[in-house]
């Protein structure tokens, strides 16, 4: 593992696994406990319209799926608040909708789309330095937006009826919250590609979850098992030669598996009276 | 006598249907008032109006002179129990600070008077010894205290209950009503519930809803009010010591 420190490639997507890590840790805990799983997943596949659009007017795709993730988090919050289609609808909508456009931006662009494929289920292996900087930029505004609204977010996800009743913008907080999540979208698509996505959001969140009583350490500990995560799983990748974002939530997923089922055996062997 | 909140002539109206009828009702300092009625009789509705979270389609609303949202701080509002989810990660302390999330303000933290108000309200409702502990540590009685000092963190002049013993146990209600007895020494209480007996042996006066208010500004009930809002006879009781008097009505 040491030597491979040396090449360039690796240091970037131990840097990449770093920053996804972080902002999947702070999110995802919003995530799970305001239970927006699914709007997150509606969210991320709704970016791949921008990736097809990217390929078809030449730009950067990541740039393109920051920008559909943002307009399908303020659509899906505003639909799902605002109207009476049931948000259970609007996000099955976009998802396919965002998709669909990706496929046809990608048809009428000229030539083959080459890493395509790295965008649905990602490489973090080939993440560019470019775009490591863009992820540090995006987790810093991430951070720093939790960190200016923290009260309010967790207030928000507790009970939002509540945050709205006593004057505070519920609202607009709601959409803001989503934004973030559409952020954090972008910035793991180099590691475990859109399709993946859903799961690195969740699952480190899902696991703090079930060992911590306080947001704060619930969030720091699903940043930590998160680089556990994207570290364990780039280099198992790299040793059995296998797709790295697939091998990340694999090892996610057993983890999960494993912790939830733990506990169940524990409760089973407590005494009556303290469960 | 001070108006708390005045409901002139309140119609709501979802896709057609009316909801509320014409309601209208002036809640006075110190009122604690019961108001029961069947499912979808618009008791939610009722209180949504008075928070200001549904517009009605005609009348008007006041809370201390002022439109709900201007005065929203006047209002604690006790919602259904469990609205909220018993394993979120936070503890009694935070959650009553949320009261003060508006007070507070936005990029900012809690300040002193924050933590006071919080410390204030928990000790009124006789949780502060329990004020670091995880909310699914607790008991339905205790949860139900909590949210009840989160409503009292903003020091408000009226008390607006949801159903508030649909899971308490009937052990601790009598203790329950005690808490919201002394309460009511500072500030007007209304009550949701569609359990009449406890309602009308607990609250100072009753109003049955079921679209239109049938209300007295006292604590009697017409058998007629009653039939009238469940649309079949019911059993009449009234205040006084003892406080069931059952009225004969035909079968």
């Amino acid at each position: 593992m040491i030597e491979l420190l040396q090449y360039q490639f690796m240091q970037n997507a131990l840097i990449a696994g770093l920053l996804s890590a972080i902002a999947c840790g702070v999110i995802g805990s919003f995530v799970v406990i305001k239970r927006m799983v699914s709007i997150s997943g509606g969210i991320a596949h709704a970016s791949f319209g921008g990736i097809g659009l990217g390929y078809l007017l030449g730009f950067n795709p990541v740039t393109g799926a920051l920008a559909f993730s943002l307009g399908a988090a303020i659509i899906m919050g505003t639909v799902s608040r605002k109207t009476r289609l049931s948000s259970d609808t609007s996000i099955g909508v976009l998802w396919a909708t965002g998709m669909a456009l990706g496929v046809i931006f990608i048809g009428l662009a000229p030539g083959y789309a080459p890493d395509l494929f790295s965008y649905l289920f990602g490489n973090i292996l080939t993440v560019p330095r470019s775009d490591i900087l863009l992820m540090c930029v995006i987790d810093g505004i991430i951070l720093l937006t939790v960190f200016m609204f923290y009260k309010e977010f967790s207030a928000l996800s507790f009970d939002e009826e509540f945050t709205r009743i006593i004057g505070v913008p519920a609202f607009a907080l709601y959409l803001l919250l989503l934004c973030l999540i559409a952020l954090t979208i972008v910035v793991l698509i180099r590691a475990v590609g859109i399709v993946l996505v859903i799961a690195l959001i969740t699952i480190p969140a899902a696991i703090a979850y079930q060992y911590t009583r306080s947001l704060k350490k619930m969030m720091l500990a699903a940043v930590i098992i998160g680089v556990f995560f994207t570290t364990a799983g780039l280099w198992l990748s790299y040793l059995l030669d296998i797709a790295s974002g697939a091998t990340i939530i694999m090892i996610g997923a057993i983890s999960l598996f494993i912790s939830t089922g733990w506990l169940r055996l524990r409760k089973k062997n407590l005494p009556a009276n303290e469960s | 006598m001070t108006i708390i909140a005045k409901l002139e002539n309140i119609w709501v109206y979802y896709d057609g249907v009316a909801a509320l009828e014409g309601v209208s009702i002036a809640i006075e300092e110190k009122d604690f008032i019961g108001i029961i009625g069947p499912n979808g009789g618009g008791k939610s509705t009722l209180l949504k109006v008075m928070l200001g979270l549904l517009e009605p389609s005609r009348g008007k609303v006041e809370i201390l002179g002022l439109p709900p949202k201007k005065n929203a701080s006047k209002i604690g509002y006790v919602a259904q129990y469990r609205s909220f989810d018993r394993n979120f990660p936070i503890n009694v302390w935070n959650v009553v600070l949320m009261g003060r999330l508006k007070h507070a303000g936005l990029l900012r933290g809690y300040r002193k008077e924050d933590f006071q108000a919080a410390a204030e309200a928990l000790e009124r409702v006789e949780m502060l010894d329990l004020k670091e502990r995880h909310i699914s540590e607790l008991s339905g009685g205790q949860q139900q205290r909590v949210l009840i000092a989160r409503a009292l963190v903003t020091e408000p002049k009226l008390l607006l209950l949801d159903e508030p013993m649909s899971n308490v146990d009937s052990a601790v209600q009598t203790g329950f009503y005690d808490l919201l007895a002394q309460l009511n020494e500072q500030m007007a209480i209304i009550m949701v519930s569609h359990d009449i007996s406890a309602v009308s042996l607990h609250v100072k006066k009753v109003a049955c809803l079921n679209k239109k208010l049938y209300y007295h500004g006292t604590g009697q009930l017409t058998s007629e009010d009653l039939e009238a809002t469940y649309q079949c006879p019911v059993e009449l009781i009234a205040h006084g010591t003892p406080h069931r008097v059952l009225k004969d009505h035909p079968r």
